[in-house]
């Protein structure tokens, strides 16, 4: 089944530096601007005059919109794994370092897919813009390669952080009280068997099914659905790809940057709000997950933290990571299992000793019990697929994903990212297999302990994650893991064993040549393997997947996995990465474009039989769908998009039976619960969904107009 | 592709190569990111016609940044991969305009065809290595 584009396009960019949800910001980041100008300018008193030009500012700002802005954002502050190039990470990086060094290491590696191509102008043209956006002031001096001023002289904290600090004053903790009446403390035994009106973790379940049992809004009566209520969440800059969770009638969810709110279930009416300390970071905050009479939520900065569930009141945080080095952080949010929070990391791209880590925390006190690495150590276990390279340089095995539990095996089930950078001639890991990047992973909860594990694509090389969910499924007396990556490949493992069962294509790719049918290896495309610095490789699918983290829906009783799909490619460009300890950087460049035979339909749903892993229904459109796709026993899959359109389709045939338009992109987890026998069904809106988002730009031929404002959670239910 | 199944899907391609197969191309923009909007854009389509062993281009084409320099269709290792020019199109030298092309293929080529390896690729004044690009892929499977 084919659908055509939905809705409606304008010719405003996607992503623009004036958007709507900027603007209203606007009055009080000039207030914001003024008062920090004076601290700015006290700060050039002591640093040499005028570094660079206003006239090279000027030109830096069109040039920087040209060449650099498409990676490293309007604002600065880094996407897609290209750091920011203000604020305190950037000074931190550079502030010690010559202006001269910047515009030099500017000029070796930018832009991506054509370094060294823009001029000695340019370069330090872009240059002079980015220290201004860095406070530091003009002067008659022009900006040179050969300036020898350090940066931290010239240049301070820049407004838009500023404006983060002026937020500060906004008071942090519990910043609306109140209690949920009756909180009843969440035992281990729910969380294994979770009460049909409940939705008490990301993805519903231990086993990740994002499966509801309530079937009152079903195939039948779908067309009766209408709002029930609607609550505005924080609308701020950063990444929305929230979870809510609903246990007991009560619905808790988080918003970006680090809000948790605690919402009648019922009448949407706010019981309680906790605002935890962190900086918009353009990471989301995804899961959090309840037991006992807590709440569980991880950081921008990856911070854990225990909430009173009743209150919001903090009761214990935990830091994951020693951050000598620098710092971390986590989007994926905690799992409870077995008395224990577990919680990966995020941002391990950066050369450093310490690397990312699995970390389980006592639910009560908070205390570290144990951590797995996610890159192996020379010395240790699978510490010789490095090709070598120092502790130091082995970076990646990000952790970005909720994990999976099954509480009879006692083990917890993880995906492990790519390693850093992402091309093996950029990171230097010759055919190495890397580990334990790209895998899944099956660790002893009790111990920490690794049971084993499964490498989906050894030495992965271009930037293809298998670190989405994963799904825990008993079938025809075999207990199986299930996940799907970004190459757009299901896979089929034995739970207790890591063994491989079998495996399905669900889109063209061109990345592998064969995979094994009885080992489950792939082997990869000669030229991919063989790639050089400097040398443009073409992959099917892409960086965006395939499939991302819009989670599969797993319909129990039809046996069918329902998959968000997306068809795009890229070429990839790989960089000369210096060994240079402190670095952070995935070191390529791309460019995106649609994938063969999807016929300009970038957005795709489609439902696989368990058994046979075989295509039973698609449904594709020009947009990618943005959430997680919900299933119910009423028949239904819920599902939005990044067109602000949400979607119900039958289950059983792919037909859409339901469709409405809200506010914004409608990104992130839905959710199905019920209060009083009266079934709802919650589905959160935002903005800055990430990969995604940032690709579609570069593909579609008509951008898309996505409010960035709208950051919401809509609530409905069957007309009463 | 294995030579074997090169084999395989040249004689199958032979023994109906009388047959007329027609393929809808869809031109869309070439690799790009998002500043090369810029000077990467336009849209377009191509109707190819294989009847026996000899392929018919007939497209269009508009929205370019710059004018058309030259089309080609390409040949390539693999679907969604950039190789080489191997046939040379008539087209337009404008920001708009038509593509054409007839053209003779051997056994190896056809077979390069049926597997999906052939793309139509338009260049421009502002995008030398590719502005437009379609693959020729059967529909029927």
């Amino acid at each position: 089944m084919t659908g055509g584009a939905d809705g409606n396009r304008t010719s405003h960019a996607a992503s623009s530096d004036t958007g709507i949800g900027r603007t209203k910001r606007t009055v009080s980041a000039l207030l914001v601007v003024s008062c920090i100008s004076t601290a700015a300018a006290l700060a050039q008193d002591e640093a040499a005059p005028g570094a660079f030009t206003e006239a090279q500012a000027a030109a830096g700002r069109a040039d920087y919109a040209t060449y650099c802005a498409a990676c490293h954002a309007a604002d600065l502050m880094g996407v897609a794994g290209a750091p920011p190039l203000a604020g305190e990470a950037f000074l931190a990086r550079w502030g010690a370092r010559t202006i001269g060094e910047l515009v030099t290491y500017t000029g070796l590696t930018m832009p991506p897919a054509d370094a060294g191509g823009l001029s000695d102008d340019e370069y330090a043209a872009v240059t002079a813009y980015t220290l201004q956006r860095n406070a530091a002031q003009p002067g008659g001096t022009p900006l040179t390669a050969a300036s020898s001023i350090e940066i931290a002289s010239v240049a301070a904290v820049p407004p838009a952080d500023a404006a983060a600090a002026a937020d500060a004053d906004i008071p942090l903790g519990v910043t609306v009280a109140g209690r949920v009446e009756n909180y009843e403390p969440i035992t281990a035994a729910e969380l294994r068997n979770p009460d049909p009106a409940d939705w008490p973790m990301i993805r519903r379940d231990y086993g990740a099914s994002n499966y509801s049992p309530l079937d009152q809004i079903n195939r039948a009566n779908i067309d009766r659905l209408e709002l029930a209520w609607v609550y505005s969440m924080t609308d701020r800059d950063g990444r929305d790809q929230p979870a809510p969770m609903a246990y007991n009638g009560v619905v808790f969810v988080n918003n970006p940057p680090n809000v948790m709110q605690a919402l009648d279930g019922r009448t949407g009416e706010l019981i309680w709000e906790t605002r935890i300390s962190g900086p918009l970071n353009y990471h989301p905050m995804r899961g959090s997950a309840l037991y006992d009479d807590k709440l569980y939520v991880a950081t921008t900065e990856a911070h854990l933290l225990a909430l009173d569930a009743a209150t919001g009141e903090i009761v214990w945080e935990a830091v994951l990571g020693d951050r000598e080095d620098g710092g971390f952080t986590a989007s994926s949010g905690p799992i409870v299992a077995d008395g224990k929070v577990l919680q990966g990391m995020g941002t391990c791209q950066q050369y450093r000793e310490e690397k990312c880590f699995i970390g389980a925390f006592d639910a009560a006190t908070g205390e570290e019990l144990w951590r797995f690495e996610t890159v192996a150590r020379d010395g240790l276990p699978g510490g010789d697929t490095w090709n070598g390279l120092p502790d130091i340089f082995r970076a990646g095995g990000d952790v970005w994903i909720t994990g999976s539990y099954d509480p009879e095996l006692n083990l917890a089930f993880f995906g492990v990212a790519q390693a850093k950078p992402w091309m093996r001639a950029s990171r230097q890991t010759g055919d190495g297999d890397a580990l334990y990047t790209t895998s899944t992973l099956a660790i002893d909860v009790a111990t920490g302990e690794l049971a084993w594990y499964f490498q989906h694509a050894p030495g992965e090389t271009v930037d293809l994650d298998e670190v989405f969910e994963r799904v825990l499924i008993d079938d025809a007396g075999q207990k199986f893991v299930v996940t799907i990556g970004k190459p757009g490949i299901i896979w089929k493992l034995d739970r207790e064993t890591g063994q491989y069962v079998d495996h399905a294509e669900t889109m063209f790719q061109n990345v592998f040549t064969s995979i094994d049918p009885e080992t489950g290896q792939p082997e990869y495309r000669e030229d991919i393997v063989g790639h050089r610095v400097g040398n443009w490789v073409q992959i099917c699918p892409g960086l965006s997947g395939g499939h991302n983290w819009p989670a599969m829906g797993f319909h129990k009783p039809m046996r069918r996995l329902v998959i968000p799909l997306m068809q795009a490619c890229n070429e990839l460009l790989p960089l000369d990465v210096p060994l240079e300890p402190g670095l952070t950087t995935v070191g390529a460049g791309w460019r995106a474009y649609e994938l063969p035979g999807s016929n300009g339909n970038l957005g795709r749903l489609a439902a696989f039989d368990l058994g046979s892993l075989e295509e039973v229904w698609s449904y594709e459109q020009r947009v990618p769908f943005m959430s997680s796709a919900l299933t119910t026993a009423g028949g239904l899959v819920f599902i939005g998009d990044l067109d602000r359109s949400l979607k119900a389709f039958d289950v059983e045939t792919g037909d859409v039976l339901w469709r409405t338009r809200l506010g914004t992109a409608v990104q992130g987890f839905p959710i199905s619960y019920a209060i009083d026998g009266r079934q709802y069904v919650a589905v959160p809106t935002g903005w800055g969904a990430g990969a995604q988002l940032f690709y579609v730009s570069a593909i579609l031929e008509e951008p898309l107009r996505v409010p960035e404002a709208g950051s919401a959670l809509y609530v409905f239910a069957l007309e009463e | 592709m294995a030579p074997v199944a090169l084999f395989l899907a040249a004689a199958f391609f032979g023994a109906a190569a009388q047959d007329t197969q027609t393929y809808e191309v869809r031109l869309a923009a070439a690799p790009r990111d998002s500043a090369m909007r810029e000077f990467v854009a336009g849209s377009g389509s191509a109707e190819v016609t294989l009847a026996g062993t000899e392929l018919t281009v007939t497209g269009r084409f508009e929205g370019l940044k710059s004018a058309a320099t030259q089309a080609n269709i390409h040949l390539a290792p693999v679907t969604g991969v950039r190789g080489p020019a191997v046939y040379e199109l008539e087209v337009s030298t404008a920001s708009a305009g038509t593509i054409s092309g007839v053209f003779e293929l051997s056994d190896e080529t056809l077979a390069r065809l049926d597997a999906g390896h052939l793309y139509i690729q338009i260049d421009s004044d502002s995008a030398p290595e590719g502005n437009l690009w379609g693959w020729l892929l059967r529909t029927d499977r």
